[in-house]
């Protein structure tokens, strides 16, 4: 398993809207890469079109040399929302429902999640906080034994405490050759955990760096290297009018 | 990937459970009209086969519809559409699932009308009903009849799955055009795709239909023919809705 993530001249157009543009990327597997950017930079668009949910317009997206939707979904973990469930839904019925569709799912692995993160499997999804259903919805993606997990602002609404828990155990629950793509404002945080950083500006790719590079050569934290991409062109964009 | 056994299993699961509560809709409904027809003081023996039959009708009409809301859920939801299987087959299996949850409510319905009425027929007092001492009922129906019923059981199963798949594609083209209308507003934007592709879809319809309905008039007249003919045509639409449905989940329309 040398391919890993690779993505080709991804070009993403919607309502007369260019979203993503030119996108090139190769993320090696077994990496955590942090998918840096501000709202709207095109964050979630980017990990629903590696998901195969979204339909790009131009460009190709390859996880493990697999570039099929059905084998690319196969191979991809996505933190969803869990919207296609009725609000009465017992959290247990998601859990099955998981565990009926995705043959990798691991409902041991799940359980040690769920007991970690204080999950109530008899609870309804409409009797969950925010913060709760966010853990839900991260038992729920890492309990899947695949090649690429994609969290989505995983970390919103959850606790100070909790989030800190969170991400300092996700090195222990991810495979050694599994890649992790990571969305999330909380810069600071998760920062420590992080092999890559990508940085979305602009509709592309901005820059792509190992997070080592970053503290070594630029001297920099991950947060202060990301708040200087965006300084930057806020300075470009002032000197211009 | 997914086996087809499990996706099957996964789709049939909550279709199963609404097709008993809708089941269980049935009951209540007829003993609670039932009830209040008894307090009135206006029973009669036959008034609750009236009560089941009607609220049956009126309650597998609202299901259909029920149903053909999660099949779209299916084809829309990122929930669904992150399952590992090809878009083909999750949208075969949605629409397979919905007509064996259909056609069960059916079935417990019809089960249920055949027993009350084999109970009435033994309980019921026909000679003070119709001043005839038993209920003759004979029915040897000859190969003709078999033959009528087996092109109207097509007929209807075409009708049913091609509505549903009808319904998925005025859906599907709708989210497909808006995604290439401006992002101002789209629920107005949305609405106006909605009538005009309605608007189209039964002009079309009613255009083919009208040649086909002056086909089977002077081609198969007085036969049963035309049953199958009919259904011939549906399966025909079905087939083409199908397909370009299956075309605009795999190449244009989003999950959600």
């Amino acid at each position: 398993m040398t391919d890993g993530l690779q993505i080709q001249g991804l070009v993403y157009k919607k309502n007369w809207h260019t979203i993503l543009q030119d996108i090139n990327l190769t993320v090696a597997p077994g990496k955590i890469v942090g998918l840096l950017g501000e709202n709207g930079a095109g964050k979630t668009t980017l990990m629903r079109l590696i998901a195969g949910v979204a339909k790009a317009n131009q460009g190709q997206i390859s996880i493990n040399g697999a570039t099929t939707a059905a084998t690319k979904k196969q191979a991809v973990s996505f933190s969803t929302a869990l919207d296609g469930f009725p609000k009465s839904t017992v959290l247990k019925k998601i859990v099955t429902f998981y565990q009926t569709v995705y043959p990798d799912f691991a409902l041991d692995k799940y359980q040690e999640l769920a007991a970690f993160l204080k999950i109530n499997n008899q609870q309804k999804l409409s009797e969950l906080s925010k913060g709760m259903r966010e853990k839900l919805v991260i038992a729920l993606t890492l309990a899947r034994q695949t090649q690429l997990y994609l969290l989505d602002e995983p970390f919103s609404g959850i606790d100070s405490m909790s989030r800190k828990g969170i991400i300092q155990s996700i090195i222990q629950w991810k495979a050694p050759t599994a890649t992790m793509l990571i969305s999330d404002h909380y810069v600071a945080e998760i920062a420590s955990i992080l092999d890559d950083v990508i940085i979305i500006k602009d509709k592309t790719v901005y820059t792509h760096q190992a997070a080592d590079t970053i503290r070594a050569e630029y001297g920099q934290s991950i947060e202060a290297y990301y708040e200087s991409a965006y300084q930057e062109q806020e300075a470009i964009d002032h000197d211009s009018n | 990937m997914t086996a087809t056994s499990q996706l099957w299993k996964a789709l049939w699961r909550p279709k199963f459970k609404m097709s008993n509560q809708f089941l269980l809709l049935i009951a209540t409904a007829t003993l609670l009209s039932t009830l209040y027809v008894f307090v009135k003081g206006d029973l009669t023996r036959d008034i609750f086969f009236g009560m089941f039959a009607g609220w049956s009708i009126f309650v597998i009409f609202i299901s259909y519809f029920v149903l053909a809301r999660q099949n779209e859920r299916v084809n829309i939801e990122v929930t669904y559409r992150l399952i590992p299987v090809p878009e083909y087959k999750l949208y075969l299996v949605n629409l397979g699932t919905s007509l064996v949850a259909w056609l069960y409510q059916m079935l417990v319905v019809f089960v249920a009308l055949v027993v009350m009425t084999s109970i009435a027929l033994r309980t019921l007092d026909w000679h003070q009903i119709f001043g005839i001492d038993h209920l003759q009922v004979t029915m040897t129906p000859g190969i003709n009849d078999i033959a009528a019923i087996a092109g109207l059981i097509l007929v209807m199963l075409g009708a049913i799955l091609w509505a549903w798949s009808a319904i998925s594609l005025e859906h599907l083209l709708t989210e497909w055009i808006t995604d290439y209308l401006p992002a101002t507003r789209q629920k107005a934007v949305k609405g106006i795709v909605y009538i005009v592709l309605i608007w189209a879809g039964i002009k079309l319809l009613a255009t083919i239909s009208h040649q086909l309905n002056h086909f089977l008039h002077f081609a198969f007249d007085q036969s049963i023919l035309p049953f199958y003919v009919s259904a011939g045509y549906l399966f025909l639409l079905l087939i083409i809705t199908v397909i370009v449905n299956i075309y605009l989940l795999k190449r244009w329309v989003e999950a959600k």
